[in-house]
């Protein structure tokens, strides 16, 4: 089970790589401090959930923040508007 | 189309993961809430083709990040910009308005290419499935986790989170689970 496990993830990432160079001149847009080809390392566990946690932290504020009142009245223009159609 | 009020509320209730994401994106809290507005308009005037009972979110995500996109490509063409000194004053402009937090993480993951920092953002924060991840960006779930896996390993690389001289208990702690994993 294993085994059919590893043959699909190799699978995929195979086809990944494929989708990844074609993308490659709008790739280089903000990467111009990073060295191009360097094969990403297999992170360990500890540091995927720092960078996840840093991420998440880094989320929950920004969707913490009060959202502008001109949504709101942005989504109830458009239903009056509507109404007034009628 | 008159968008129900549900729906309406519904609306609404996605705005704040969508500016999440637009401002994580694209890192301008101003140029985000433009993005934000754009995708309620276009949603609202789309919204007969939404399939009610989908995936609101997924949807509106999907219209963000395609306006993202083509404004970033109408840009690249009206602005000839060879020595890429313009994205360098776009990417240094402060930011304006909300004061934000966390401006090392911030930084780095600004410095990631588009799409690896929206594959991470989508996945590993807005709370999507690498497969509802691929719909949103139009590639394969294959895709996806190879953006999601290079962002993860530039992130480390330039927040040194993956520093493996690191002393004291973090670093046992690690070299177990490697050990395990």
């Amino acid at each position: 089970m294993d085994m059919a496990k590893g043959k699909r993830v190799l699978m995929v990432s195979a086809n990944g790589a494929e989708t990844e160079a074609k993308n490659k001149s709008e790739v280089e847009e903000g990467s111009e401090s990073m060295a191009p080809s360097k094969p990403s390392p297999k992170l360990d566990r500890g540091t995927q959930s720092r960078i996840g946690d840093q991420l998440r932290a880094m989320y929950t504020e920004l969707m913490e923040q009060p959202v502008p009142d001109k949504f709101k009245a942005l989504l109830d223009k458009l239903e009056d508007k509507k109404e007034g159609d009628r | 189309m008159v968008p129900e009020p549900e729906l309406r509320d519904e609306l609404l209730a996605a705005v704040p993961s969508l500016r999440a994401f637009a401002i994580s994106l694209c890192g301008q809290v101003d140029r985000a809430d433009d993005l934000v507005q754009d995708t309620l308009m276009r949603a609202l005037a789309n919204i007969h083709r939404f399939e009610r009972g989908t995936n609101l979110n997924a949807w509106l995500f999907t219209i963000l990040r395609n306006l993202f996109h083509s404004e970033f490509r109408k840009r690249r063409r009206e602005v000839e910009d060879p020595d890429g000194t313009y994205a360098a004053r776009l990417k240094s402009q402060p930011e304006q308005g909300a004061h934000l937090d966390f401006e090392d993480f911030r930084e780095a993951l600004a410095k990631l290419p588009a799409d690896q920092r929206e594959a991470l953002l989508l996945v590993g924060a807005s709370g999507f499935s690498y497969e509802e991840a691929a719909e949103i960006c139009d590639c394969a779930v294959g895709t996806i986790k190879s953006r999601v896996n290079r962002a993860r390993s530039r992130l480390a690389q330039m927040l040194d989170l993956d520093d493996a001289d690191e002393l004291g208990p973090d670093g046992m702690t690690r070299a177990a689970l490697q050990a395990i994993g």
